[in-house]
């Protein structure tokens, strides 16, 4: 992200040493398949020719390329083509997932265990960090709306390279610290901590 | 090279240097400035020659964390009265001065010597991408990032969108309420 930095900064005169960008997809394998439209979502259209209605669901094209994916085994669509993904890779994640921002069951999926645990941990990473701001829960999910109302991503976030589920799993979410713990290394002056406060507009 | 004493001159001179700090991990981060900042990427280091360079910082205000470190992490501040410190999270602090977190850091990672103070001087950090003209003019290189920030799915255009490829599509009889 510093090339566009670069264009207003530097000036021509000055020879720069360009960043290389390594491509997005380097981890993926790209299956190589023929195209035909057999499966997809369906719209409800309807026609009217004087007595007549007919309503019919017409298939509709998905955002992207359409593959008859052979699966006669039931094999797990990300253990067979041998992907690696993290919370950063959001094409992969984008076609497991809700328009609520929520992944889809396994039953549906035909996703292995290990792969739906790892689907759901980067999905949640990704919300975190901000990468799917139009994805949010509808009205009928109370508890989710109100978490998702409270400002939690104020900066940045980002996750280490290598995490592993099941610690993640098992973190206790972080306590207030309270006023009695932090009196042990440090001496707060309340009359300052409440100005503070108030300046921040609580 | 006309004579050895020009060559001289330009093995120690001290470059300027620049580093965008957009979605970058701060302690990472700072690890990466404090190499640069010694003068530990050249082969010519010696701790006893000033052979480090000047590093520019831009877009601090950019500057990522792990998962909980924006709430948990803790700065001791000095409020200016007697017998009182006060521990302010890494988020009221960074919103206090945008450019004190890295700081905070760079500090804490460089040696604990009378270099310190004289190295810091050669940091200089800016929030946004405004740069004063006279530093502009001294720009060099650029330091590698540690981290690539990612994209949000909107910034992908319709055509990049329609190229990946499609390990699953849904059947038609789903329906995703519920």
């Amino acid at each position: 992200m510093a090339a566009p930095v670069l264009g207003k900064i530097f000036s021509l005169s000055r020879s720069v040493v360009s960043l290389s960008c390594s491509s997005v997809f380097r981890r993926t394998v790209f299956p190589v398949v023929c195209a035909v439209q057999s499966r997809g979502f369906r719209e409800i259209k309807e026609t009217k020719e004087g007595n007549v209605t007919v309503i019919e669901g017409v298939l509709t094209k998905p955002d992207g390329k359409i593959e008859e994916l052979d699966n006669r085994h039931g094999a797990c669509p990300i253990c067979s083509h041998n992907l690696t993904f993290t919370w950063k890779d959001v094409h992969i994640l984008s076609q497991f997932m809700r328009p609520d921002g929520k992944v889809m069951p396994q039953q549906v999926t035909g996703v292995c265990n290990t792969q739906h645990r790892k689907l759901f941990m980067a999905i949640e990473e990704a919300k975190r960090a901000g990468l799917f701001p139009d994805q949010n829960p509808t009205l009928d999910d109370a508890k989710a709306v109100r978490a998702s109302e409270v400002p939690l991503n104020r900066f940045n976030d980002y996750c280490p390279p290598d995490w592993v589920v099941m610690k993640r799993m098992t973190d206790v979410p972080h306590p207030r610290i309270p006023y009695r713990k932090l009196r042990r290394y440090t001496k707060i002056n309340p009359k300052i901590v409440r100005i503070a406060a108030r300046k921040r507009g609580k | 090279m006309a004579s050895r004493v020009q060559q001289h001159w330009l093995t120690f001179s001290r470059m300027w240097l620049l580093c965008d700090a957009r979605w970058q991990p701060t302690p990472e981060l700072a690890k990466r400035i404090c190499k640069y900042l010694e003068g530990r990427h050249k082969p010519v280091y010696h701790p006893l020659t000033d052979c480090g360079d000047h590093v520019v910082v831009i877009n601090t205000k950019e500057v990522a964390f792990d998962k909980n470190q924006w709430e948990k992490k803790l700065y001791a501040v000095n409020t200016g009265y007697k017998d009182t410190m006060i521990a302010m999270s890494a988020k009221d602090f960074h919103r206090m001065d945008p450019t004190k977190v890295i700081e905070r850091e760079v500090y804490s990672e460089l040696p604990k010597n009378s270099q310190r103070q004289n190295l810091m001087t050669r940091l200089h950090l800016f929030p946004d991408e405004n740069i004063p003209d006279n530093i502009k003019e001294n720009l060099v290189d650029i330091i590698p990032p540690v981290m690539e920030p990612p994209k949000r799915l909107d910034e992908f255009t319709e055509e990049e969108k329609a190229s990946w490829p499609r390990f699953f599509i849904p059947p038609a009889d789903y329906k995703p309420a519920d």
